[in-house]
């Protein structure tokens, strides 16, 4: 009798702190997460899958001012260990690649599209998508959608971009763009490749669609030669019509000489206009009234200056840099940066110089030229969907 | 442990009897035992606050029958420190260590169900300390969780967030 007595006492001392989290509500089990550190949800995420997906599907990394989530790449030259970086992504991918086949940058991650690529399911001459953390040492392949869309006949690569922030989701998705009609959508919590159809007025289908994107806040933003920007909501509206907008560019943007990039700063869409001596800031304010947006171009700079000229008129355009007040300009094969101070129109000094040649940089800044942040974040993908026919993590050398 | 509970118990019983003016409030847990409160006390627990108001006051005794009377006390004990503006980390960290698992869990409930926000977000920070810098297995067992990833899944996790396995304390003996 005693005996028994001993060992269920034994028992009820190791089974005691079972109780203690599995039969919490979910919603006090989110509070528990929630107040984890980003390092720690990682640490939680391994425990068992229940921890993993709530961590995942509840919770999001908590800022912590010393640990700092996603940080902009600024060093006097914003561009000056991109070298590196495209070695260590070739390194990964088991192909030499170059900034040509960086299609997208967002928040941190790359998107890169290669038929190259080495790994134990990839098919050697087929494209993938690979999206890459260099901070987090992640890369994921996701091949194309298979079947074949519809209206898609060439097996060569279409034009994609990154849907990641890490302020609302670990995943992260990829938006492709096939034509101008419909958009097939990855997201690596289901894994699985969706399509969603797109409508546009005639005028703006006819048009140009630019091949750079900025992410923002569930949508993507995209500027097409007819002079506006579009705007593609990545996740699907009840109503079709609200998938996309179309948004008039300021009248400043509207010559047909004009130079433009969008790019973000401060969490707003920030469109620059280059054209004759004449160098422009705006940021786009959205202004929700009974669910419809209404758009105003607010403008914060205003310069003019002789030196432009040259560029606007010979050169081209390539790209620009919020962070470091910097917008890149191309003459024959050399490329020049002109410091604009966003500031207040002060009389700070404004430089116009030439970036050191080297060729990683070149490219880098012809063909993408996005700003670059490093995200301290490990993006996450769905655990349970991974298989050789869908996505798969690939082997990162440490 | 069992002495210990039962002397709470009396000390309990006796403030019970306490005659009190017709102003405080009684609270009836679980197990029908009544705690009188002042009402500042029911003020800081919403739901019998709520309750209070519905029925413009008239109805001063209020069942909890979802709390014992074993953690009544506590839940009151934080409620009083927490008028008199005195929640230190001290108290804080005296409180929870009069506390085992179970009745943090308990008490976690409780604080859920009569919703008094300082006092979840108080002991979900004291659950969530349990987690953080621990090992993996260390949690597991601590928390009686059943790793249900297979070998390969875990090896890819592990891969995938190997960047933030740095720092993690070494795994302590099993607390209780």
């Amino acid at each position: 009798m005693e005996s028994t007595i001993v060992k269920k006492k034994r028992t009820m001392r190791r089974r005691k702190p079972k109780s203690l989290f599995n039969n919490l509500p979910i919603i006090l089990q989110t509070e528990i997460f929630r107040k984890l550190y980003m390092k720690e949800k990682s640490n939680a995420m391994c425990v068992s899958h229940s921890w993993r997906n709530l961590i995942l599907t509840t919770t999001l990394p908590t800022k912590n001012p010393l640990d700092p989530l996603t940080e902009a790449v600024i060093s006097p030259s914003p561009y000056m260990d991109i070298e590196q970086l495209f070695n260590w992504c070739s390194l990964v991918m088991g192909c030499r690649i170059g900034p040509k086949n960086l299609i997208d940058t967002c928040n941190g991650l790359l998107l890169f599209c290669h038929k190259d690529g080495q790994a134990d399911n990839i098919v050697h001459g087929v494209y993938h998508y690979y999206v890459m953390n260099p901070v987090t040492k992640q890369c994921v392949a996701v091949p194309k959608p298979v079947p074949k869309p519809v209206g898609q006949t060439s097996g060569g690569y279409s034009y994609a971009a990154l849907a990641y922030d890490n302020e609302e989701s670990w995943f992260f998705k990829i938006v492709r763009f096939q034509g101008h009609r419909h958009i097939n959508i990855f997201s690596s919590m289901t894994g699985i490749w969706t399509t969603l159809t797109i409508y546009f007025p005639e005028y703006i289908n006819d048009s140009f669609w630019v091949k750079k994107s900025v992410y923002l806040k569930c949508s993507i933003y995209r500027l097409s030669s007819s002079g506006h920007l579009l705007r593609i909501k990545v996740d699907p509206q009840e109503n079709v019509s609200k998938q996309t907008e179309v948004i008039e560019l300021h009248p400043n943007c509207l010559f047909d000489d004009s130079h433009r990039k969008i790019s973000l700063r401060d969490g707003k869409i920030f469109l620059v206009l280059s054209r004759g001596v004449k160098f422009m800031c705006f940021e786009l304010i959205e202004c929700v009234t009974d669910g419809v947006s209404t758009y105003t171009w607010h403008m914060n700079l205003s310069k003019e200056n002789k030196k432009l000229l040259p560029f606007n008129t010979n050169g081209e355009f390539l790209s620009i840099c919020p962070s470091n007040d910097m917008a890149f300009f191309k003459i024959k094969n050399l490329i020049y940066f002109y410091l604009y101070s966003l500031n207040g129109n002060n009389n700070k000094e404004i430089g116009i110089g030439m970036v050191r040649q080297n060729r990683i940089v070149f490219d880098y800044i012809r063909t993408c030229g996005q700003q670059l942040f490093e995200c301290f974040i490990p993006f996450a993908c769905g655990l349970e969907k991974e298989n050789k026919r869908k996505f798969q993590r690939l082997f990162v050398p440490k | 442990m069992a002495e210990e509970v039962s002397s709470q118990m009396n000390s309990l019983s006796i403030s019970e009897t306490n005659p009190s003016s017709s102003a405080t409030i009684s609270l009836v847990s679980g197990d029908d035992i009544v705690f009188k409160v002042e009402p500042t006390i029911a003020k800081e627990m919403e739901t019998v606050q709520s309750f209070i108001d519905e029925t413009d006051g008239k109805i001063t005794t209020i069942p909890l029958p979802n709390i014992s009377s074993h953690d009544l006390p506590y839940v009151i004990e934080y409620c009083e420190k927490s008028i008199a503006g005195k929640i230190t980390k001290e108290f804080e960290a005296e409180f929870v260590k009069k506390l085992n698992n179970e009745e943090v869990k308990e008490l976690f409930l409780a604080a859920n169900y009569l919703n008094i926000k300082k006092l979840l977000d108080f002991l979900s920070q004291v659950i969530a300390d349990r987690i953080a810098n621990k090992s993996v297995e260390y949690v597991r067992r601590y928390f009686g969780i059943e790793n249900d990833f297979t070998p390969e899944e875990e090896a890819k996790l592990r891969e995938e967030l190997a960047w933030t396995f740095t720092g993690v304390d070494p795994d302590d003996e099993d607390e209780n």
